[in-house]
């Protein structure tokens, strides 16, 4: 059984729930995590040192700070990576000898999804193709939608349904598309 | 639409006043109803029980009726606009097993006039087509309510002899929600039952209105919910009134609509564009913007 315990960090109890999985998925359903959803991007950044403080001495050993990389409301651009990982990286700085991973999903987690085609398939009922490059879609979330409307244009994707798409995801295919779930797996591992 | 038959039924038909007017020029009013009788203004047609029959049947086109052309107009719109109250489902604190006498496609009330909204709940449930309980039930599954629902029907053997056909198809009914009656069920839970059902089941719309959303449900469950609103609507107008910061967070500054109190008057405005830059950055910095318009920063 894996001694870890790894705080999940992230802006929504969706994104956490679902990153949870994964853990599960890689490193055993045994594995202790402790999540903690900010409600919010600047309520992250905010808290995220106090925050880390707590957890670690709660005993989690392990980090893995989630963090979307939003688009620019003003120019529909995506937000500078390495800005928001420095900044990232220096508001966890201050918990010293553990582990930790900063994970940042280009504009929404929703996005690994969008490699694998079943998954695709399972959220529009056969319909939908998969994306080689799912960073590339714009407002992934949005798109599933539109994908999942039926016969009554209701869609029936919620981010509710994020946890049931990341136990059926096909961990080494998203790993191969989308280089933030690649690294998020390779740390994962390495623990 | 109610399809409940109770002995108060016909009491509480006749229990409303209403009128409808124009508010500009003459403010003349069209009809005026009263202890549930509605008199036209011409005075020669007086209708019993509600108006809502106008948009429902074919009385408008009644030579006798004479409703102006924006009426037609107002019902085709309202025709698109649901409204999900916050009333409470269960109106008294009493919890009884709901246990529902069905003939057809009406019910009669299991446990009183209090508990008819669990009722009306669960007579829906037993109405949806297996498709759309399949749904309502992996619903539920993802949002942690409960993971299993079951309708139970009895049928006696007297009525098994004379029921010739679905019409008149006659039994008693109950909805379990794992294996937990539906009246028993706590506040919380049949409220968040009822908005799915009712984003699930209804007919399609484009407007869809509900009232504090957040009144007797959780604040991870509120979540959760607000998801499935969001999938539910999407393409669609939505319009939710609160007083919940989680609420507001959800959305985004350019959506909010302030109602207040000026001199006496209930007002509307959006926030200002000046309003909406300082927000924007609060948001970017400090806090989310549940936070921000609860902060008194728009008392003044």
């Amino acid at each position: 059984m894996n001694s870890c315990v790894i705080a999940l960090i992230a802006e929504d109890d969706t994104d956490c729930d679902t990153v949870r999985k994964i853990v599960h998925r890689v490193l055993g359903k045994n594995t202790k995590t402790k999540p903690w959803a900010s409600k919010g991007c600047s309520t992250l950044k905010r808290k995220l040192s106090a925050k880390l403080k707590v957890l670690s001495n709660e005993g989690c050993n392990a980090f893995v700070i989630i963090h979307d990389l939003d688009r620019n409301p003003q120019n529909e651009s995506l937000n500078d990576e390495a800005k928001l990982r420095e900044m990232l990286k220096v508001a966890s700085s201050e918990v010293e000898a553990v582990k930790r991973h900063i994970c940042i999903p280009v504009e929404e987690l929703e996005a690994w999804f969008w490699s694998d085609p079943d998954v695709v398939k399972h959220v529009g009922r056969g319909k939908g193709k998969a994306a080689a490059n799912p960073h590339l879609i714009n407002d992934p979330k949005e798109e599933f939608k539109k994908l999942s409307r039926g016969e009554n244009r209701k869609p029936r994707y919620s981010t509710n349904m994020n946890v049931e798409l990341a136990e059926m995801l096909n961990l080494e295919l998203c790993s191969a598309r989308c280089p933030s779930f690649n690294d998020l797996l390779n740390f994962l591992k390495s623990l | 639409m109610d399809y409940s038959v109770t002995e108060s039924s016909e009491e509480s038909q006749f229990s409303w006043n209403e009128n409808c007017q124009y508010l500009d020029r003459e403010q003349e009013v069209l009809w005026t109803t009263d202890v549930g009788v509605t008199t036209f203004n011409d005075g020669n047609i007086a209708i019993l029980g509600s108006t809502s029959s106008l948009r429902r049947t074919k009385l408008s086109e009644n030579p006798r009726l004479k409703l102006p052309d924006e009426m037609k107009w107002v019902y085709d719109v309202l025709s698109g606009v649901r409204l999900l109250g916050k009333t409470s489902i269960r109106q008294t604190y009493i919890r009884r097993e709901c246990l529902l006498k069905v003939s057809g496609k009406r019910y009669f009330l299991s446990s009183g006039f209090l508990s008819r909204g669990i009722d009306s709940l669960a007579f829906k449930i037993i109405h949806m087509k297996p498709e759309e309980l399949n749904e309502f039930e992996s619903i539920c599954r993802r949002i942690g309510i409960g993971s299993k629902i079951t309708i139970e029907k009895f049928v006696s053997s007297e009525e098994t002899k004379e029921s010739s056909g679905e019409e008149s198809e006659k039994y008693i009914a109950s909805v379990l929600l794992d294996g937990v009656n539906i009246g028993l069920l706590s506040d919380g839970t049949l409220r968040v039952l009822t908005l799915l059902i009712e984003l699930i089941v209804s007919y399609p719309c484009t407007t869809t209105i509900i009232e504090e959303p957040e009144t007797q449900i959780y604040p991870g469950m509120l979540a959760k919910l607000l998801n499935e609103i969001e999938a539910y609507t999407f393409d669609k107008n939505l319009m939710l009134s609160t007083h919940s910061p989680q609420v507001v967070a959800w959305t985004s500054p350019d959506k909010i609509n302030l109602v207040y109190r000026d001199q006496g008057r209930t007002m509307v405005r959006k926030l200002h564009e000046e309003e909406i830059q300082k927000v924007v950055e609060y948001l970017c910095e400090e806090g989310d913007l549940g936070e921000w318009l609860y902060s008194g920063v728009l008392d003044e």
